[in-house]
């Protein structure tokens, strides 16, 4: 294909551009990761780190013979997993109804759920709700009051009314029911949308801070990014503390951690990504 | 029609069955947070007069330091053994922490005893919205006699601190090393290289060593490259205190002036003095330009890298060479940083800045007033773990043999993870009065850390704010606003933007109509309260 000068310098642009743009974003993780291979010295020193100029596996290694960091992230690993999957479910059995034409009173259905995006009942009273339904101190805490997002059921609704009525007629006739319709019909086609609301769910939860904060009075049921959070922010000059009680971490130390936390969720992205744009422009586009 | 009824069913089927889920979960966990949950006042409020003497008391502890990781640890065991009390653990978030409390708050879960951290602001606030309850200075003398030898032995005025509308809330708690004040330290090979021997004594001499700190090459790059100093803009209050005090000032206090008048620092004459030279020094490029942004971290970084010469916001424990600040980093990379004494200022004052010992108190819950026998087993408590050998040592390090031995008097922790603070709850979780008891600080300083006490110490008096922590009223309204004013100010005057003589008469006007005036007002009122 011939392109202009025109075109070409415009390519040109575009691609300084992207990769000026991947550099500013892979640059941070670049390094804290050189930095977490560093030996506590080369980690003060100030400038550029690409690649660690003289490597230490001491913090990796402190990082990963800590019991409570294994056990936050199996913590994090358990809401990211059970979360994600139950929320799918539990959308996807939300949005088929939802989105058949045939739902008598779909809209006042519909109406009901979409207020609950604009109106929340605010810290304190969901504090109280969380307390009274038993959950403080649960690991359910953390999948339960967030199992449901409005706005990826309207994602979802939408996908699903693109998938022609015919296709269910067709299963009726031959006998399945509503169940059997939306699991091996209606699911299957929605692949796409599935995985990006999954994969919005999934990094949620593996962020997933403040709730552990707010409800886990049980220090051994903390999420892996409130121990981050504790480690990173401790105060690097707090002067003289009276006994050693808790050593500070040196920042190669931070610096794996951070890292140690940030990979999972990184290595799961690529995989994800290929269904990602498609998902979100027919879910939101049709309807 | 008949297809559509079965769909309904279909769909209420599903609907009970999400619920039969959620309230089975809730059902099985409900055991887990009856054990867990804090009793909220109207709860305690209702409950029957105790009948027996020797009935479990419960007592509901939050604390933000050191929280332990289990219910049950061992320190609790011990304290619950001897005292036949049920303790129920509030654990917070060392940062953080008040956004947590807030919500438990404002959910009527309110403690018994309340987190160290709890400010004075927060005290005063608490005190009016009837959170946290009034004490007795006679009973707390009764029930914690060596507790109350101990205060007195260092500050019987530290009362003060909780001591709001003719009542005291609390019980007062003191940290002495707060009394140590701010040590400057230089780097050793520099001031070598520029012909010192030791440290500057006096504000002329560090003049003379900043510049060729600056401009002498000190590091012998042969490259102009490095400042004399730097400072925590990060936090105002802590930056350039070895000029201010030297100066007989620090901004951020309140002091007494000629006539015996409670002002505060930011406005004195000695604060003008102070900047005149500082800006000086800014212009001459002795003070690193990016001063206003650092924090710790950097100025640890800074001086290890050579990049800056002084750092003068540590304290005396900093120089162990195993500090986190400054020393420690710095050895990484080959500098000592070598502790000086408080510069002499032009009329002779030399100081220590130092936030001082006196802290808010010990906070206990509204409910607690109510409740004698609580609020004296309360006591009891308090009264052993921060005075009785055997309580301190089990709250402060734990069990002797598993998680700390003893050399001699000093205590060695043990660095396993096993037996760590939070697996066995020592720390300050169940002692919020580590440091009342100063014949104790045998057993936690190291006789290589006494050692670099006796180097450093003798002789530094510490500059401290002539009111302490305390309550106002009227900084309730304004001292927000005021701090910003002093801060935008202060900076911009040291970097030339602002001068010191019209801008410096413009601010201090601009303090004093913007409610400084009231605080002022106030400060001497409390002053002379307390001074009658």
């Amino acid at each position: 294909m011939q392109q202009s000068n025109g075109e070409k310098i415009f390519q040109v642009f575009l691609l300084v551009f992207i990769t000026g743009l991947s550099i500013v974003m892979i640059y941070p993780f670049l390094h804290v990761l050189s930095i977490s291979l560093s030996t506590p010295a080369e980690a003060l020193r100030p400038g550029v780190h690409f690649f660690p100029r003289e490597i230490s596996f001491f913090a990796w290694e402190r990082v990963l013979s800590t019991e409570s960091v294994w056990r936050a992230l199996g913590v994090t690993a358990f809401r990211t997993i059970v979360g994600t999957i139950l929320t799918l479910i539990l959308l996807s059995m939300a949005a088929y109804p939802l989105s058949r034409k045939y739902l008598p009173h779909r809209g006042f259905y519909t109406m009901i759920i979409v207020i609950t995006m604009f109106f929340g009942g605010g810290l304190i009273p969901t504090y109280l709700l969380i307390k009274s339904l038993g959950l403080i101190n649960s690991i359910w805490v953390y999948v339960i009051p967030g199992l449901f997002s409005t706005f990826s059921l309207l994602i979802l609704r939408n996908f699903f009314m693109g998938i022609p009525v015919e296709l269910e007629d067709s299963a009726k006739i031959d006998g399945a029911n509503d169940i059997r319709i939306l699991f091996t019909i209606i699911v299957p086609l929605s692949m796409p949308v599935l995985a990006t609301l999954a994969l919005w769910s999934a990094v949620g939860h593996w962020n997933a801070w403040f709730d552990a904060l707010m409800y886990m009075q049980d220090k051994t049921k903390i999420t892996v990014q409130l121990l981050l959070r504790r480690l990173v922010i401790t105060n690097v000059g707090d002067p003289m503390m009276p006994v050693p009680t808790a050593e500070q971490a040196p920042e190669t130390v931070k610096a794996a951690i951070i890292m140690f936390t940030a990979l999972p969720i990184l290595i799961v992205y690529p995989f994800l990504q290929r269904f990602f744009v498609k998902g979100i422009i027919v879910g939101s586009l049709k309807g | 029609m008949k297809h559509g009824k079965r769909k309904w069913m279909t769909l209420v089927a599903m609907i009970l069955a999400m619920v039969l889920i959620v309230s089975a979960c809730g059902g099985v966990n409900n055991e887990v947070t009856n054990n867990v949950v804090v009793p909220t006042k109207s709860e305690t409020k209702t409950e029957e007069p105790i009948k027996e003497v020797e009935e479990t008391i419960e007592i509901v502890w939050a604390n933000n330091f050191n929280a332990p990781e289990e219910d049950g640890n061992y320190v609790q065991t011990e304290i619950e053994k001897r005292f036949n009390v049920k303790i129920t653990n509030v654990k917070l978030e060392r940062w953080g922490w008040k956004e947590q409390f807030s919500v438990f708050l404002a959910s009527d879960e309110i403690p018994d005893i309340f987190p160290i951290d709890a400010n004075e602001a927060d005290m005063a606030v608490w005190a009016e919205q009837k959170i946290i309850a009034n004490v007795d200075r006679a009973e707390i003398a009764t029930y914690m006699p060596n507790y109350t030898a101990a205060l007195n032995a260092v500050d019987p005025d530290a009362w003060n601190v909780g001591h709001i509308n003719g009542k005291d809330w609390g019980i007062p708690k003191i940290w002495p090393p707060g009394n140590d004040g701010f040590i400057p330290g230089y780097n050793k090979g520099w001031l070598e290289a520029i012909g010192y021997s030791k440290p500057p004594e006096t504000l002329v001499e560090l003049e003379d060593v900043l510049t060729k700190f600056t401009n002498g090459d000190p590091d012998k790059d042969g490259k102009k490259d490095t400042y004399g100093m730097s400072a925590r803009g990060k936090l105002p209050i802590q930056m350039f205190t070895s000029v201010f005090t030297a100066h007989a000032v620090s901004p951020y206090q309140f002091k007494l002036d000629n006539e015996g008048k409670v002002v505060y620092g930011a406005i004195t004459e000695e604060t003008r003095t102070a900047l005149k030279l500082l800006s000086k020094w800014y212009k001459a490029g002795l003070i690193d330009p990016e001063f206003i942004t650092k924090d710790n971290k950097q100025l640890s970084e800074d001086f290890a890298n050579q990049r800056i010469g002084m750092v003068d916001n540590a304290g005396w424990g900093n120089f162990n060479p195993l500090s986190g600040y400054v020393t420690g980093p710095a050895l990484e990379l080959g500098q000592v940083n070598t502790p000086g004494k408080p510069l002499i200022g032009p009329n002779g004052d030399s100081y220590a800045f130092a936030y001082g010992a006196r802290q808010a108190p010990v906070l206990l819950g509204y409910q607690v007033a109510d409740d004698d026998k609580k609020r004296q087993k309360i006591y009891e408590i308090l009264d052993w773990v921060s005075t009785d050998l055997e309580g301190w040592l089990l709250t402060v390090a734990g069990q002797l043999g598993v998680s700390y031995d003893m050399e001699g008097d000093f205590v060695v922790g043990r660095k396993d993870e096993s037996v760590a603070a939070p697996k066995l709850g020592y720390g300050s979780f169940y002692n919020p009065l580590t440091h009342i008891d100063v014949t104790k600080q045998k057993h936690t300083v190291s006789p290589e850390m006494l050692k670099l006490r006796e180097s450093i110490m003798p002789g530094v008096k510490p500059l401290l704010d002539v009111l302490g922590p305390v309550a106002m009223k009227s900084k309730n309204s304004y001292w927000g606003n005021l701090i910003t004013l002093q801060d935008t100010y202060l900076i911009k005057a040291i970097t030339g933007e602002a001068n010191t003589d019209n801008d410096f008469d413009k601010f201090k006007e601009d303090w004093l109509r913007s409610g400084g005036q009231e605080v002022t007002d106030e400060a001497n009122q409390i002053y002379n309260e307390r001074n009658k």
